[in-house]
C-alpha cells in the first residue's frame, strides 16, 4: 500500500462542494435507504426468518382449512374466510412484532447501528431503511402464507372467490406492516432486547385483547355516537384490520362489535388510510427517540 | 496530496453534561490539521463523549466544535461526509461478508467506484477474506473491518475510539501496524484515543489529555514526554553510599534521592542535569556500575493524572 491507496478515491467530498440538487438529493434518499433496506432484507433470508415466517403463515392457515370442519359443516366459504381473517388478526400482529422487536435495539446492542449512525445519513432514513428491509421479509410471507391458504381452501373447500381474497392478502399485508411499525417505535424506546421483547407482548395484549374489551364494554354501558365509535375502531389497527378483512369477505355480519360499525362510513380507504396511519406515526416517533437516544459506544 | 483536504479541528469551551454528570467541562482544544493526536485519559474521561460531539451524535450544552472552520451540530450530518469514526465497540451483520458491510457503507457514502471496497480491503489486510461472512471473524478481524469502514471514504478527519480494546498482542500490533501505515500515507487528521501508550508515543505527534471532562494537557508529545525525568540508579558497593548520595544531593539541588540502602541509591534528575550527575556519582563514589532508566510516556501520563489539576510531577 502507498500513498496512492488512502486516495485513489476521486470521488471524496469536500466542504465546499454543491449539494442540494433536487434529482441529486432523491438519488441519495433512495440510496441509502434502499442500501440499509437491503442490508435487513439479507439478514432475514440469511438467518431464515422470510421461510419460518411463510411457514407460520401456511402452516396455521393450512390447520384452520383442514380441521375446521367447514367441509362437513353447514357453512360456506364466507365462514371459513372469516375463520382465516379472525385468525390472521391474532397470528399476524405477534409474528409482526415478534420480528420487529428487536429492529432498533436489537442493531444497538450488536454494534451494527452505531456504525451507521456515523454515516453521513439522516437517522430517519436508518429507521426507514431498517423498516422497509423487514417490511419487504414480512410482506412476501404474508402474502405467499395466505395465497397458499387460499389455494388449500379453494382445493378442499371450492368456490374461492379470488378478488375478494386478494383484496383480504392485501388488509392482511397492511395490519402487518402496522404492527411492525409499532414494534420498531418501541424497539426505539427499549434500552435493551429483553425489555423491547416485553413491550411488545404487551402491546400485543392491549391492541387484540383489551382494547377490544374495553370497547364492548363501552358500547354496551354508554350510548356512543358513530364518531365514537369509529374512533374505537381507527385506534387499534387490529380493530381496524377486523372490519376491513370482514368487509372484504363480505362477513360483516360476525366478528365481534365490527358487525355493529357498519353504518360508520369507515369505507376501504379510510380503513386502509388509518393502516397507513400506523404505519408512519410509529416511524416517525421511532425517529425521533432514536435522535435522543443516549449511545452507550 | 490529492482528494483530502486537511481539517483543523476546534473545540472551543465545551461543556456537556447528561443530567447530573458532567462529561466534559469547559473543554477548550486545538488539533491542528493533519496532526496525528493521542486522546488519552482513564475510562470515563470524556474522551468517547468528545468523539461523538464531534460527528454530531450528540451536541454541546455550552461552547462550539468546528471542523475544517464549520461549526458541528447534532443532526447535521454533511460533516461526517469528511470524518471517519471507528466507534470503541463495533459490530456487523453476522450473515453478510466484509465485502457487503464495506459496499453497504460505500453506497450510504455515495462512493460509486466499486474499486474503492477492494482497495480499503486490502489495505486493512482482509482481502483474503472479503467473501466471508463475518460470523466466522476473530475480533482481530471485526477491529481490521472496522477501521476499513472508517477509511472508505479517505476522510479529512480520521477518529479511532479505543481501536484495539479486546484484541490480543498480536492483533494489537498487526491493526497498529496497519494504521501507520495509513498515517504516513495521509494529510488527515487522526484522533487516537488509547490506553497503549507505548503506540501513541510511535504514532502521534501530539497529546490530549483528559481527566474528569477536563483538558489537562493539549500539547505535542514531547511536551509530556518532557514533564518525566530520567531517573539514574547507581549501584554501589561501599558502605558509606547514602552519604555520598547526599554529597551529591548538596552539589546538585535539582536531583532528589529515590532510594538509598547501604549499597544501592536511586537518584532522579532532569535530563539537562543527568551528564552532570553521572560525573559527580564517578567523582564520589566510583560505583561498581549504573543503569539510567528513562520514566516513559506510561509513567509520565499516570504522574500527569495523579498529580493535582494535571500539573507537571
Amino acid at each position: 500500500m502507498n500513498e496512492q491507496d488512502y486516495h485513489s478515491q476521486s470521488e471524496v467530498p469536500t466542504l465546499t462542494q454543491p449539494t442540494g440538487f433536487a434529482d441529486e438529493h432523491q438519488q441519495q434518499l433512495h440510496q441509502q435507504l434502499g442500501s440499509i433496506a437491503a442490508v435487513e432484507y439479507r439478514m432475514a433470508i440469511r438467518s431464515h426468518w422470510l421461510i419460518a415466517l411463510t411457514l407460520l403463515f401456511t402452516i396455521f392457515g393450512a390447520l384452520f382449512v383442514l380441521f375446521s370442519g367447514a367441509r362437513v359443516g353447514p357453512t360456506g366459504i364466507e365462514r371459513v374466510l372469516t375463520s382465516i381473517a379472525n385468525l390472521a388478526m391474532y397470528l399476524v400482529p405477534i409474528a409482526a412484532m415478534a420480528y420487529g422487536f428487536d429492529a432498533i435495539v436489537g442493531r444497538d446492542e450488536s454494534g451494527w447501528l452505531a456504525t451507521l449512525l456515523v454515516l453521513p445519513v439522516a437517522r430517519w432514513r436508518i429507521v426507514g431503511g431498517i423498516y422497509l428491509g423487514r417490511a419487504l421479509v414480512l410482506s412476501i410471507a404474508v402474502a405467499v402464507g395466505f395465497l397458499l391458504t387460499g389455494v388449500l381452501v379453494h382445493l378442499y373447500i371450492g368456490a374461492m372467490v379470488w378478488g375478494t381474497y386478494a383484496w383480504f392478502i392485501l388488509a392482511t399485508i397492511a395490519v402487518a406492516l402496522a404492527f411492525l411499525a409499532i414494534a420498531v417505535a418501541i424497539s426505539s424506546v427499549a434500552p435493551t432486547k429483553t425489555y423491547a421483547l416485553g413491550l411488545v407482548l404487551l402491546t400485543w395484549m392491549w391492541f387484540i385483547l383489551i382494547h377490544d374489551l374495553l370497547a364492548l364494554g363501552m358500547i354496551a354501558r354508554f350510548e356512543l355516537t358513530d364518531t365514537t365509535l369509529a374512533g374505537f375502531v381507527l385506534s387499534n389497527p387490529a380493530g381496524t384490520y377486523r372490519v376491513l378483512a370482514l368487509e372484504q369477505l363480505g362477513a360483516g355480519g360476525v366478528g365481534g362489535y365490527a358487525s355493529l360499525l357498519t353504518d360508520l362510513g369507515l369505507t376501504r380507504q379510510v380503513l386502509f388510510g388509518s393502516l397507513f396511519g400506523w404505519v408512519f406515526i410509529p416511524l416517525g416517533i421511532a425517529s425521533i427517540i432514536l435522535g435522543r437516544r443516549r449511545w452507550s459506544r | 496530496m490529492t482528494g483530502v483536504s486537511t481539517m483543523k479541528i476546534e473545540l472551543t469551551n465545551v461543556t456537556k453534561r447528561y443530567g447530573s454528570i458532567t462529561a466534559l467541562d469547559d473543554c477548550t482544544v486545538t488539533i491542528p490539521s493533519g496532526s496525528v493526536c493521542g486522546v488519552l485519559g482513564t475510562n470515563g474521561a470524556g474522551k468517547t463523549t468528545l468523539f461523538h460531539l464531534l460527528v454530531g451524535l450528540t451536541t454541546v450544552d455550552d461552547g462550539s466544535i468546528s471542523i475544517g472552520g464549520r461549526q458541528v451540530t447534532e443532526g447535521d450530518v454533511s460533516v461526517r461526509e469528511h470524518v471517519g469514526y471507528l466507534p470503541e465497540r463495533v459490530g456487523f451483520p453476522a450473515e453478510l461478508t466484509a465485502r457487503e458491510i464495506l459496499r453497504t457503507h460505500a453506497s450510504i457514502r455515495g462512493i460509486r467506484d466499486g474499486a474503492v471496497v477492494d482497495q480499503t480491503l486490502e489495505m486493512v489486510e482482509l482481502d483474503y477474506a472479503a467473501d466471508r461472512r463475518v460470523r466466522g471473524f476473530s475480533n482481530g478481524m471485526q477491529g481490521r473491518l472496522g477501521l476499513a469502514t472508517a477509511i472508505l471514504s479517505r476522510p479529512s478527519v480520521l477518529i479511532l475510539d479505543e481501536p484495539t480494546a479486546g484484541l490480543d498482542p498480536t492483533g494489537v500490533r498487526r491493526f497498529y501496524r496497519i494504521v501507520e501505515r495509513l498515517v504516513a500515507s495521509t494529510d488527515a487528521t487522526v484522533l487516537l484515543a488509547t490506553h497503549d501508550l507505548a503506540n501513541v508515543e510511535r504514532l502521534c505527534d501530539r497529546a490530549v489529555v483528559l481527566e474528569g471532562g477536563q483538558v489537562i494537557l493539549d500539547a505535542p508529545v514531547e511536551a509530556l514526554n518532557s514533564q518525566s525525568a530520567p531517573i539514574t540508579t547507581i549501584h554501589a558497593i561501599q558502605p558509606t553510599a547514602p552519604l555520598a548520595a547526599q554529597a551529591i544531593i548538596d552539589e546538585l539541588p535539582s536531583a532528589r534521592i529515590e532510594d538509598a540502602t547501604e549499597e544501592v541509591i536511586s537518584i532522579c534528575v532532569q535530563t539537562d542535569a543527568l551528564v552532570e550527575c553521572i560525573n559527580l556519582i564517578d567523582d564520589t563514589l566510583d560505583p561498581e556500575r549504573y543503569e539510567i532508566q528513562h520514566q516513559d510516556l506510561e509513567d509520565a501520563f499516570v504522574n500527569l493524572i495523579e498529580s493535582p489539576k494535571g500539573e507537571p510531577a
